[in-house]
């Protein structure tokens, strides 16, 4: 598995979770949590390698 | 106090940070300053910081993503990124200034909110909805970006959303070196559409080379070593051209674009170096970026542009560049950084949109409409702005109906539609769904009632360029023409009078349309007033140049006419 692959199959479980933690309680801090960690990993995907600027995410 | 400037994106968009940092040690010299930076690009933050006693932080991206990596899972990672956060949430800022403008940096702005903190910048609402606290960071959502009106500098908005006002001073980072006679080129840059092509660059070099005297450095990062090897082996014998691609800090790199007398390449670090070091630069733009927000800073610089990198022809960029180097005027169309603003040179361009998006955010006025066309999309968002009025003083009386949701709803599809069609309104809905998205959660009488306050507010704006009287004008316009092409005069002569007393002259080209108009009465030439009735009124009506008096009278009289 490449850590791209990686990465993706991270993130599918994480906003998996998201979604159940939203479900049952809510937007709370466990969910900011799991949402920050999601986002930086979506970010890595969308800049890939960051060779673009972060920027362009707005 | 304490304050967090976060700061995620490339070495770029810090650099562009450096002077808000400096203004910010100058209005608080005993202050805690902390900056949040990428672990890879904190190099450009270093020697700063040092000398402005500002604590640099290096977000570890790869250290929390390798539990991820090494199948350990997202636990662990989640456990690192805590362990990262934690010293900096115990820290407590007063005061954490976001200047990332994206979603992970929103999250992680929340997070370090210690819930006294004053928050600018990006931020999350209780509920996970985007927050944007401060107005500059507010017009960056809005206007800011490719494609875009805006026309201030990055390192400006930044400041705002800082709130601080730069000074020349802020912009002072490097001892004053002495000039040599070279010339600074940078071949890359972090995109393939922002970068010149390799054969395009020999024949820039190959010409500078003969032209100019001095040495030529080329400059870059590992990354374009191969780049570089290409264009050096293209080039063949030109001894005052020196590859050092690849083989520089950022400290050599700041010494060497200080040292020299011009900097050419496209929207890349270097260039932002240049605008620190008080280097003139020639830039290389195209559509992927926008020299209004990122161009070179230093008076003198100039910038070719074009759709895309290719298009600019080689000569172009030798010419120009030999003409900065001897202190020339242009040699062709560019844009020229001149008394700290940029303007164009060899090309005009209507600066409605821009004037329109400052009238928005400043208290500059509104722009003339620029041109003879009707305000079509103002119109429509006059209509759809009073449709949403009426639902909500519905709402008010009765509650929500299904059919008051339903026709807002198509009141927010409407303006998704009418963004993508009419450019000139897209600054004003931009704005408007900006200022939506700001309201965040609250009950649901107070949602109503800001929602009709920002609803009045666009109804407001749209009126600045569609009045109803206009209209009503118009359809009293084209009803007294068609009288008189049925040589009705005895009905057309009220209607006449009633047209001449509802406008007011304003400058010439009016004032020969009205001359003429009287002139073909006076001759009882009817067919010719009803043509400057029908073609040359409304143009001048459109275009601005005559002004409406008595227009709600006007309106009361003769609203039966607008059909």
């Amino acid at each position: 598995m490449s850590e791209e692959e990686k990465l993706k199959a991270a993130l599918a479980r994480l906003e998996h979770s998201i979604r159940k933690v939203i479900e049952t309680r809510g937007y709370s801090r466990e969910t900011r949590a799991l949402k920050l960690l999601s986002e930086l990993i979506q970010e890595q995907l969308t800049n890939g390698h960051t060779r673009h600027s972060t920027r362009s995410i707005r | 106090m304490a304050t967090l400037v976060i700061q995620l994106a490339r070495f770029g968009d810090i650099y562009q940070t450096l002077p808000t940092l400096k203004a910010l040690r100058r209005t608080q010299p005993d202050g805690e300053i902390h900056l949040l930076v990428r672990e890879r690009f904190a190099e450009a933050a270093e020697d700063v910081a040092r000398d402005l006693d500002v604590h640099l932080h290096k977000f570890p991206t790869a250290k929390i993503l390798k539990p991820i990596f090494i199948d350990k899972g997202e636990s662990e990672a989640l456990a690192e990124l805590e362990a990262f956060l934690k010293p900096l949430k115990d820290r407590r800022f007063e005061r954490v200034i976001n200047l990332s403008f994206s979603p992970f940096s929103s999250y992680l702005t929340q997070e370090l909110d210690s819930g006294e903190a004053e928050i600018r910048g990006y931020t999350r609402f209780d509920d996970g909805y985007l927050a944007i606290p401060d107005d500059p960071s507010a017009y960056f959502y809005a206007q800011v970006g490719i494609g875009k009106p805006n026309r201030f500098h990055l390192t400006s908005i930044f400041a705002s959303v800082a709130g601080v006002d730069l000074e020349p001073g802020d912009w002072r980072f490097q001892e004053a070196f002495e000039k040599t006679d070279s010339v600074i080129v940078h071949l890359g840059a972090s995109q393939a559409a922002k970068t010149y092509p390799g054969e395009l660059w020999v024949t820039v070099l190959r010409d500078l080379h003969e032209k100019f005297s001095g040495r030529v450095i080329l400059v870059g990062n590992t990354a374009e070593i191969g780049l570089a090897t290409s264009v050096m082996n293209g080039l063949g014998d030109a001894e005052r051209v020196e590859n050092r691609v690849g083989r520089s800090s950022l400290a050599d790199l700041w010494r060497w674009i200080a040292e020299s007398r011009l900097v050419i390449g496209a929207d890349s670090s270097p260039m932002q170096i240049a605008s620190l070091t008080g280097t003139p630069v020639l830039n290389l733009s195209c559509a992927s970026v926008s020299f209004w927000e990122t161009g070179p800073l230093v008076n003198g610089s100039r910038v070719l542009v074009a759709a895309e990198m290719d298009q600019i022809p080689p000569a172009r960029i030798t010419e120009e560049a030999i003409a900065m180097l001897e202190g020339r005027g242009p040699e062709g169309e560019c844009v020229i950084r001149a008394r700290d603003e940029f303007c164009w040179h060899g090309r005009s361009e209507s600066p409605f949109l821009w004037q329109l998006v400052k009238a928005l955010y400043t208290e500059s006025d509104f722009p003339s409409w620029p041109n003879s066309t009707p305000a079509t999309g103002f119109q429509r968002l006059f209509e759809v702005a009073e449709l949403a009025l009426l639902q909500l003083e519905q709402w008010r009386k009765s509650g929500p109906t299904p059919t008051i949701t339903s026709i807002l709803a198509s009141v927010d599809d409407i303006l998704v539609k009418l963004r993508e069609l009419d450019e000139y309104s897209a600054p004003v809905i931009d704005w408007f769904q900006c200022q939506r998205l700001r309201m965040g959660p609250a009950p649901i009488e107070k949602t109503l009632e800001a929602t009709y306050d920002l609803f009045e507010q666009l109804r407001t704006i749209a009126q600045v360029y569609y009045r109803p009287e206009l209209k009503v004008l118009l359809g009293l316009t084209r009803s007294v023409a068609a009288k008189l092409r049925e040589f009705d005069i005895e009905s057309a002569s009220a209607d006449i009078e009633i047209l001449l007393n509802s406008t007011k002259v304003e400058n010439s080209p009016w004032a020969s349309v009205l001359t003429s108009l009287k002139a073909a009465l006076e001759r009882k030439d009817f067919i010719e007033a009803a043509d400057i009735l029908e073609y040359d009124f409304p143009e001048q009506l459109h275009g601005g140049s005559m002004t409406i008096s008595c227009e709600s009278e006007l309106v009361a009289n003769h609203s039966a006419s607008d059909t």
